[in-house]
This record gives C-alpha cells, structure tokens and sequence, in this order.
C-alpha cells in the first residue's frame, strides 16, 4: 500500500513539475480587449495606409511590402483604401515620406481620404543571409493604426519572421551531396521573394488587430488572447 | 483562449493551401501579380494584373462574396493607365456602390481623373 501511495506521489510530483515548467516556458498573454481599449471605442472603418519608414537596407522594401498588407487587413474586416492608388497620390503630392506626413493633422486625412485612421508602418528587417551551407531570409516589421478623428493610438504591434532557405545533402552522400546542397541553398536563398515572408509575418501581426465591422466577431473579441511580447519565429 | 490567435493567423495563411477555410474574401493570386508589376512595370505585366483583378472579381461573384475593399478602385487605376477612361470610370462607381465609406476618396479620385485625363 505506502509503495505504490509512494509511487503515485511520485509520479505526481514529476507531472506536475513538467506541467509548471510548461506553464512557465509559455509566453505572457493579454487580451485584446485590455492591449487595445481605444481601437474598441473608436471603433475606426476605413484605413489609410501611409508609405512605410523604411529601416532597412532594401530600398525596394517599401514598394515590395505595400503588396502584401491589404489582404491580411481587409480579412480582418476593415475597409482598406486602395494602396497603390493612395501611394501614387502621396508621390504625386511630393510627400512620399511618411515621416513627413506625420505633421499633417489627422483631420486633412479624414478630409481628403474620409480614413478614420492610419497604418503606420515601420520596417525594420528584410534581408537576405547567405552563408553556403545555408540561409535565410528575415523580414522584421511594426504597424501601428492611429486615429484622424483623436489622433490617439488605437493599436500596435511588431514582428519578425525568419524563413529557412537552407537545403542539407538528405541522401545524398559524400562530396557530391555537399555540393548539391550548396547549389540548392544558394538557389533557393536568391530565388526566395519576399512574397511569402512577408505573408506569414502578416498573418502573426495583423491577427493580433481587433476585428473590424465586416467581421462577425466585431466588437466580440475582447477575450481574444494575443501575445505580449512577440519573439521572432523561424520557418521554413 | 490561446488559440484563438493561432486561429486567425492560420486562416489568413490557409487561404494557400488545399481545403481552405471560407474566408471573406477571394484574392487568389493578386499579390503575386502586383508584385510582378512592380518589379518589372511593363504594359505586360500591367495586363497580367489587370486580368487577375477582373479574375478576383469573377470568382467573388460565382462565390456569393462582395469583391475585396479596394479592387474596383485599383481596376480603375490599371484601365487608367491603359488609357481605358470610361471602363475606369464605371469600375470607380462600383467601388463606391460596393463600400460607400469610399466615397469621400472616391469623389477625389473621380475628379482628379477626369481633370487630368489619368
């Protein structure tokens, strides 16, 4: 009788240190009722999306990414206005700088545009990494949406992805191996767009928005649980 | 709870891959056209894009799902740019018909259209 009360203390007891040290590994989360209290009362419909602040060593980025931002936000049931018409006219107006724009008072935006409020975007990594026997390529952003009508800050957050392009020798032995592999990474590092990467990290960042009013769950999200503190996530 | 993120990020990504959840809107391949158009502007690619615009708008239709926010627009913006001004126009009106919160940009765009013969 003690051995197996004793057996099953035992077991218990290393249970639920693993069940802890799972808890305690899980990253803090927060839900999007208490990250974003202002985007919940005010509720914005239509978003213009300003040029993005381009941190990183890719001039195109700018250009490359606004491809990738009105699906993901429009799936979350805001009203987009359309990017690239919105991007020639801030080019056409010589305002192609955002940090610019940011003087501009959020009215003449709702004026011009009738945007409740701006996405402002901050790209801060997109770069290649090639090291022959592997390499990846990273894309790191911040979105923030600010609204024209208080100008207060309704919503934001930040990412990075990191996407795997290398190819191990797998079968294939020896020298021969090697070298494929070599020639496959280099391939598929240079061939990798930006595309995709910028895809996924959308699909981590932009999921952590407060569904807008095209979406079912508008205004019912509030339990929703996001998580605080992004660490970068690396696929391939 | 925790999941619920995982959800919404993975129906944003599923939208790629076999047996995709229903989502909102249909997209099929509008970013890998755009992005083909901005790499290398060319009266080609332009068409590749507009094609896949008036794709998105057909496969919306025969799903029973209103076109994304801003295609209509951007199908007027392209038409524009091939010197198609009436078919612009019309494919303007529908963005607004579509979402009426366009029209403030819609009336901008209109005026600024017609003005300067984009």
């Amino acid at each position: 009788m003690n051995k197996k009360r004793l057996a099953l203390a035992a077991l218990l007891t290393v249970f639920s240190a693993l069940l802890f040290a799972g808890c305690a590994a899980q990253p803090e989360t927060i839900s999007k009722g208490e990250a974003f209290p202002l985007l919940y009362e005010e509720k914005p419909g239509v978003i213009l999306v300003l040029p993005p602040i381009n941190e990183t060593t890719a001039a195109d980025a700018k250009d490359f990414y606004l491809v990738t931002l009105a699906r993901p936000l429009s799936l979350m049931g805001y009203y987009v206005l359309p990017i690239e018409i919105t991007n020639e006219m801030f080019k056409a107006y010589g305002v192609y700088d955002t940090e610019t724009m940011i003087k501009t008072r959020g009215s003449d935006f709702k004026k011009l545009f009738g945007a409740d409020a701006l996405l402002f975007i901050r790209l801060m990594k997109w770069d290649t990494a090639y090291y022959i026997i592997g390499g990846h390529v990273t894309v790191a952003l911040e979105l923030a949406m600010v609204s024209t009508a208080t100008g207060r800050e309704l919503w934001r957050y930040q990412g990075e992805f990191l996407l795997d392009t290398s190819e191990s020798p797998g079968q294939n032995s020896g020298v021969a191996g090697l070298i494929l592999a070599i020639v496959a990474t280099a391939v598929k590092t240079a061939a990798a767009d930006y595309v995709p990467v910028a895809d996924r990290l959308n699909a981590i960042v932009i999921s952590t928005v407060p569904m807008g009013k095209y979406q079912e769950k508008h205004q019912q999200d509030k339990d929703a649980r996001i998580i605080k503190k992004p660490a970068p996530v690396t696929g391939n | 709870m925790r999941l619920v993120p995982f959800f919404a990020a993975f129906l944003l990504l599923a939208a790629c891959s076999p047996g995709k959840p229903n989502l909102l809107y249909e997209y099929e391949n509008y970013a890998r056209t755009l992005y083909s158009y901005k790499k290398a502007p060319s009266d080609a690619t332009r068409e590749a894009h507009l094609a896949e615009l008036d794709r998105i708008i057909a496969v919306s239709a025969e799903k029973g799902k209103r076109v994304p926010p801003g295609i209509w627009a951007e199908r007027a913006y392209f038409l524009g740019k091939a010197g198609k001004g009436e078919e612009a126009l019309k494919s303007l009106d529908k963005e607004k018909e579509t979402y009426p919160e366009s029209a403030v940009f819609v009336d901008n765009v209109r005026n600024e259209m017609k003005g300067g013969g984009k």
